[in-house]
């Protein structure tokens, strides 16, 4: 697993790479974290999933702990460019219902 | 050890045995060969997917909770493809538990504020597999998972 960092018009831009499985989610959260939250943090951020082959429940409990911090500061986690199972388990989950997923990582950044 | 499962059955079925301790890496590599077997066997890319994540879940949940003692415990999963469906055994000799009617099931419909963080494992195995069961098996928790491979099972899930 590894994690790209870019700032596109003040957005937060993390792109996950590889795969978050139990093993990983532990560095994955970690990672996460420092770029998203503290005093320096970013508030406005977009996870871009192109690089992603695979995430399991562990990986998927990262996302909802950052959405529930970054909303308790007025933040925004967006999430964009999955790949099919993953957007399936995410369905099924119902992270469709509590996070907004684009297609495409602009259409996540006309969100902000 | 018991023999694999699916052995004897009326047609040649393609097979998979992996032993793993308490070990995630160990469980890393399980799930890569698991998905290389399906891979080589043809089985649809989805489907592939929806059956080493619910084996993750599974097997993850054992070792993290399933053991007597903090330091051992002897994982074997079997995986037979034969008839249009990849069927999968786990089994461990850990403390008992059935994940499909003791572990509890989550509210998916709950806003982000009242969401709890975690839970969402063995819910979605049973939401990706055709069909879920558990047995206690003399001192074994024995998980057996089908995942029908036909075509127009493509697109169930959800």
């Amino acid at each position: 697993m590894n994690l790209k960092d870019v700032t596109k018009n003040g957005v937060l831009v993390l792109s996950p790479e590889g795969r978050i499985d139990t093993r990983t989610s532990g560095e994955f959260e970690r990672a996460v974290m420092a770029h998203a939250i503290g005093p320096e943090g970013a508030t406005q951020v977009v996870m871009n999933f192109a690089g992603l082959d695979y995430i399991n429940s562990t990986g998927m409990r990262v996302l909802l702990i950052l959405a529930k911090r970054l909303a308790g500061v007025k933040g925004k986690l967006v999430l964009c460019e999955m790949k099919e199972h993953i957007l399936e388990v995410f369905k099924i989950s119902g992270f469709n219902q509590i996070l907004t997923i684009t297609d495409s990582e602009a259409e996540a950044l006309e969100n902000f | 050890m018991t023999d694999a499962p699916g052995a004897g059955g009326q047609t040649q079925a393609a097979a998979f045995s992996f032993r793993l301790e308490k070990d995630l890496g160990e469980l890393s590599r399980m799930l890569v060969a698991l998905e290389e077997f399906a891979e080589t066997h043809g089985v649809p890319p989805l489907h592939t997917q929806r059956i080493t994540l619910s084996v993750d879940e599974l097997v993850t949940n054992i070792i993290k909770y399933g053991a007597r003692t903090p330091t051992s415990i002897h994982i074997q999963v079997w995986a037979t493809i034969a008839d249009d469906a990849f069927r999968i055994e786990i089994e461990d000799h850990g403390i008992p538990f059935d994940p499909f009617h003791e572990a509890p099931v989550p509210d998916t419909s709950l806003p982000l504020e009242e969401r709890p963080i975690g839970g969402l494992g063995v819910f979605l195995v049973q939401s990706l597999m055709s069909s879920t069961r558990y047995e206690r098996i003399k001192d074994r928790n024995r998980i057996t998972l089908t995942r029908s491979l036909s075509a127009s099972d493509q697109e169930e899930a959800q």
